[in-house]
């Protein structure tokens, strides 16, 4: 049973980081009102727990990895992560970089054209089409700001899944944000030009190639 | 280029851009090793196209973790009642 002092201080606690519990729980469940349920179950997981917690600087941490104990066991049990897990792992990782495509265009700063265009509701739709397993470690990583370390706590994997886990990830995502570029029109007309990309640092570093045209 | 010392007695060899490219996105998050971290931070010093992509990264990083500042806050009244009866 909590003292009254340890009651306030849970509930800043969890004030403090709901957002962030609430963010990572609709990035696994994609739908707001199981999220809301997986919060309060982890809420109420933490508060029998919270006596147990010894090192507070990693409160958030604990918090996050109660959240996913909760959604494996509640949600794996309904079936609801089964397809998740078929889609998830996959893919290979191949080499796709959204720098290099768009460099390739041949147009004007085309990088920074895109990032100009690039709305969040784009990012943030294309984060939530990934598969879970990447989802979860991009949400973990650049949103959550976790440390690979943290994460495979979190997620209880080995530091080196983490690490594959968010370089697909990316990988993903960038190909998700080319063909945004691609829907944008920001690739222009120069659509057969390539850029070869040589390695001379502090020279001339990169050389655009104009495919002939015939 | 030369392998370099940085005075304390760590070589810092030099990459090529193949190299630094694999090194980019553990160094943005911040998961290499100090002399492979020195050897990348050499290289891109010297080499504007890597500086770019390595710029480019840390834009598309930002535009994610942005996603996580929103000016009001989404804790749902359902939370906030579970709080108060516990």
């Amino acid at each position: 049973m909590l003292v009254q002092t340890d009651k306030t201080l849970f509930t800043k606690a969890v004030l403090q980081h709901a957002d962030g519990l609430m963010r990572f729980a609709v990035s696994l469940c994609r739908n707001d009102h199981n999220a809301e349920d997986l919060v309060s179950e982890t809420v109420l997981k933490a508060f029998e727990n919270f006596t147990g917690l010894k090192d507070h600087s990693k409160l958030k941490s604990w918090l996050y990895r109660i959240l996913y104990n909760q959604f494996v066991s509640t949600y794996r049990k309904n079936n609801r992560m089964k397809q998740v897990h078929i889609s998830g792992g996959g893919d290979s990782q191949d080499s796709f970089s959204l720098f290099e495509k768009l460099t390739a265009t041949g147009t004007e700063d085309p990088e920074k054209d895109f990032l100009q265009k690039l709305t969040a509701a784009s990012v943030r739709k294309a984060i939530e089409e990934l598969p879970l397993i990447y989802r979860q470690a991009i949400v973990l990583s650049d949103m959550e700001q976790f440390s690979y370390y943290e994460i495979a706590k979190i997620l209880k994997v080995p530091i080196g899944t983490v690490r594959s886990r968010i370089a697909r990830a990316r990988q993903q995502l960038e190909k998700a944000l080319w063909q945004l570029a691609l829907d944008m029109g920001l690739t222009g007309n120069k659509s057969n030009s390539k850029e070869q990309h040589i390695c001379t640092c502090g020279k001339e570093e990169t050389v655009k190639i104009q495919a002939h045209e015939k | 280029m030369k392998n370099s010392n940085n005075g304390k007695g760590i070589i810092i060899k030099d990459i090529d851009c193949e190299e630094a490219i694999k090194r980019l996105m553990d160094y943005i998050d911040d998961y290499l090793k100090t002399n492979r971290k020195s050897e990348l931070e050499k290289h891109l010093a010297s080499c504007r196209s890597c500086m770019d992509r390595y710029e480019f990264q840390i834009k598309i990083k930002t535009k994610i973790s942005s996603l996580a500042n929103k000016p009001d806050s989404i804790i749902s009244n359902k939370l906030r009642e579970l709080l108060d009866s516990l």
